[in-house]
């Protein structure tokens, strides 16, 4: 038998009791003093037990550091089984590893924590008050500095460095000559190309210009310049020095920074119809650096003979004893300094003298500054230890899978086919993984994330973007393997990345072009370069440049390919909720 | 004539107009509200949104402007249809547009145009 | 000012929802298993208590969320409560709500449904001639 009970019943006794409670029994009074004026009053200070002070700070520390956890384990854990599984190789050092891993995840979780208290707070200010404040040629002016000096800072640039005595001046002249007689000047190429991003990007921002023109014609030169040396043998080499030094200018410092200039000065232009709109800086920072490294080869090309650099190269292999100040682990506290210290006293200065602002809640801006210092510290010595000593152990070894080592019993492991599958399995994991962790990539996500109100989700950039390296570094291995011509994958890749461009709105194009400028930084490059290496001893290459490039090529494709995607199957959606609409016309 | 008393001002009377806007849209509208109507109470934030406009966006939520203009009571209903109008509310995927009474709204003057009122 | 028609909506309350920041999805998913039709969020820093707890202020999160949600007046009281259940803000430093009412608001309303409710004022019919949405 059914019962019959009124809809607003059943409402009723479904919801809560409302307890009424008068917000006017629960504010101060009002107090006045003796003359008659108010007294402001002061909320008391509370006071926290033990057992409070652990309440506040177990969420606290506990969100922060199981996100860190979360990226990194599983590329340590997928780096030390493929080894031990299907490499059957003995993981060496462990302790020292595991210890260096603990050390990443405090290093990221501290510096991140920085990152959001100290660092953005500079950029957000800055950023918003230079461009009301300065007039055009001073932040212009500024800007340029500052793409300098964040070259300078970056500490993924020594790594490029560190790869020079390793060349043989007989193979590849021209490239050893830039790393080891001008590398001087390819830091202040790349520099000065860095600046001129900054520059370009700023007055685009003013001009509201979409980055779209400024990508095809930024492109123009570096195809040229790219087809133009692929026909000399001498430069050819260099080509993957080139594309490198611009993968790798932009880390986790720089971004947040340059991204929060450009969105302030973007917003004082107030043109550009999506929140998006103010990025668009980084890639053309991980452009220009290109264009000017390649010029630099061909100076280089014109001024030296391959003899020359062979003469000069046999006087300069005495080694001598590095200071302690470049020996680990002193190297990796100061690069922790150099990367951070110059910024923040620049942005001091800047702050102080140009704009006469001051910070609020210096406290709080400062103890954000110190989580970072500490944060890089770490992060810096446990990547020497962790990451990239397990890293380049794998990565010496992947290519056992298909090729004959001297180091490893028994290879090539497997048939060829299917080695050079697993090596490109590898690859694609390595990149996954390393780029999940890489802290630019999470402090573009963040800002990302910050500007779209949450439309954008962190999370959702991270995938794409580290799914996209992934793809490049595999394409990179396949270049190393079968010595496929670096000049034609760059070309075929930024074209494809420029067709997606020409279909995709603004707004994805911005974002992505960027992805692409941050994906590769200080734990990428050595991961990579590691494996570049081994790999290219493995299969004899002369060089094992190049990674990197297809590394940052390929997130742009993915990241425009997943836009596409979401606005096509959005649109889909909306049509269908129209039909719908249009059948049951009841609200 | 009655002299003026300082007398609380009935509530209610003036209100306060805000509209979820398709993004870039906010801006448009605070200008028009300025030049055409001579209202400069107008304020735009940014937000994500669902299921209200067809504009830039990024797969669940899309971004949107939000307005907000605090107007005295005798040009609600003016500055409701303005809006209404301009920013394409009533159009599809337009956005929302709504009107709250308010307890008080400051008098707000530009400062150069002080003489002039 | 333009002759165009305005059509103005009338019985609706806005719901207004802060609360810490990554916590809005999972309120307005529940806003619209409760019949929301439209819902809003934007980023807000919130003041008041770390000035209060001293060094240990860094560790409370001052990054908001602000849900604005319009809904109609038989809606808002079933709304708002889930909302609350689902932000669970009967626990302290979750967050704070409340309902403003509203005169009047205005969106794209479909052309047929507009049809329908005019139908139904003429007194061509009753409610009992639609039939029932089904959840």
């Amino acid at each position: 038998m059914t019962q019959k009970i009124r809809f607003g019943e059943f409402v009723r006794e479904m919801t809560i009791n409302q307890r009424y409670v008068s917000y006017n029994e629960l504010t101060p009074k009002p107090f006045v003093d003796s003359s008659g004026a108010m007294v402001p009053i002061r909320p008391e200070r509370l006071r926290l037990r033990p057992m409070d002070i652990r309440r506040l700070l177990a969420p606290y520390i506990g969100t922060r550091v199981s996100e860190q956890l979360r990226t990194v384990v599983p590329l340590g854990l997928y780096l030390g089984l493929f080894q031990i599984v299907i490499l059957r190789q003995p993981v060496m050092d462990a302790g020292f590893i595991v210890a260096g891993f603990v050390a990443v995840i405090i290093g990221l979780t501290l510096f991140m924590e920085g990152l959001r208290l100290g660092l953005m707070p500079f950029g957000e200010i800055i950023g918003d008050t230079l461009p009301k404040k300065s007039r055009l040629p001073i932040v212009l002016l500024l800007m340029f500095l500052l793409g300098v000096g964040v070259t300078y800072a970056e500490p993924a640039i020594s790594a490029l460095q560190a790869v020079g005595p390793i060349l043989s001046p007989h193979d590849a002249p021209y490239l050893y000559s830039l790393l080891n007689f001008h590398s001087n000047q390819v830091v202040l190429a790349v520099g000065a190309g860095v600046g001129i991003a900054a520059v370009v990007g700023t007055i685009r921002f003013l001009r509201g210009w979409s980055l779209k023109p400024v990508i095809y014609w930024s492109m123009v030169p570096c195809v040229l310049m790219v087809v133009g040396m692929a026909w000399n043998p001498g430069l050819v080499n260099t080509l993957g020095l080139a594309w490198d030094c611009g993968a790798v200018t932009t880390g986790p410092v720089t971004v947040p920074l340059v991204l929060a200039l450009g969105l302030g000065i973007a917003s004082a232009a107030g043109k550009g119809s999506s929140s998006l709109s103010g990025f668009g800086i980084v890639t053309l920072a991980s452009l220009y650096p290109i264009i000017l490294v390649m010029a630099l080869a061909l100076f280089v090309v014109a001024t030296e003979t391959p003899e020359q650099i062979i003469a000069a190269a046999a006087l300069a292999t005495q080694h001598s004893e590095l200071p302690w100040f470049e020996r680990s682990p002193w190297v990796e506290v100061v690069h922790g300094f150099r990367a951070i210290l110059p910024l923040v006293a620049f942005l001091m200065i800047v702050l102080k003298f140009v704009l006469r602002e001051r910070l609020r809640e210096v406290g709080i801006v400062a103890y954000g500054i110190g989580l970072c210092l500490l944060g890089m510290c770490l992060f810096n010595l446990g990547l020497s230890y962790g990451l990239t000593a397990l890293g380049s152990q794998s990565g010496d070894t992947v290519a056992a899978a298909f090729a004959r080592l001297e180091s490893v019993a028994d290879s090539p492991l497997y048939s060829v086919p299917v080695g050079i599958s697993i090596a490109l399995a590898f690859g694609w994991a390595l990149g996954f993984g390393a780029t999940m962790a890489e802290p630019a990539l999470h402090a573009l996500g963040v800002t990302v994330e910050d500007v779209t109100n949450g439309a954008f989700r962190k999370h959702t950039l991270m995938y794409t973007v580290a799914a996209g390296v992934g793809v490049g570094l595999a394409i990179g291995i396949l270049k190393i393997i079968f010595a496929l011509p670096l000049a034609w994958l760059i070309v075929g890749s930024y074209a494809v990345a420029v067709l997606l461009t020409m279909f995709s709105t603004e707004e994805f194009v911005n974002v992505a072009w960027d992805a692409a400028g941050v994906t590769t930084g200080e734990v990428t490059v050595p991961l990579v370069l590691a494996m570049g290496l081994g790999f290219g001893s493995a299969t004899h290459a002369v060089e094992g440049f190049g990674i990197l490039t297809m590394a940052s090529v390929w997130p742009i494709t993915t990241v425009l390919a997943a836009g596409l995607w979401v606005q096509y199957s959005a649109r889909r959606r909306m049509r269908a909720e129209e039909r719908a609409e249009a059948r049951v016309p009841q609200q | 004539m009655t002299i003026r008393r300082r007398a609380r001002r009935p509530a209610h009377t003036d209100k306060l107009i805000k509209g979820f806007l398709p993004k870039g849209r906010g801006v448009d509208v605070v200008r028009l509200l300025h030049t055409e109507l001579g209202i400069n109470t107008g304020n735009v934030s940014s937000a994500r949104g669902q299921g209200l406009t067809h504009s830039v966006g990024y797969g669940d939520w899309g971004e949107i402007d939000i307005l907000t203009v605090a107007v005295s009571s005798d040009r609600a209903d003016e500055v409701f249809a303005f809006i209404y109008d301009r920013a394409g509310v009533g159009v599809h995927g337009g956005g929302l547009l709504f009107q709250a009474p308010l307890v008080k709204v400051t008098p707000f003057v530009l400062p150069q145009m002080a003489e002039e009122t | 000012m333009s002759k165009r028609e305005v059509v103005v909506l009338t019985d609706v309350s806005l719901i207004t929802c802060v609360v810490q920041r990554g916590v809005a999805d999972k309120i307005v998913q529940v806003a619209y298993e409760t019949g929301a039709q439209g819902a809003t969020v934007h980023f807000a820093k919130g003041m008041g208590i770390r000035e209060r707890l001293g060094v240990f202020g860094v560790a409370v999160e001052v990054e908001k969320e602000v849900i604005n949600i319009v809904v109609s007046t038989d809606q808002v009281e079933r709304v708002f409560e889930r909302m609350y259940l689902a932000g669970e803000l009967d626990t302290p430093g979750m967050g704070i709500m409340y309902i403003t009412p509203l005169d009047k608001a205005a969106t794209y309303i479909p052309p047929e449904v507009l049809e329908k409710l005019s139908e139904h004022d003429h007194g061509h019919g009753t409610a009992t001639e639609f039939e029932p949405v089904k959840a």
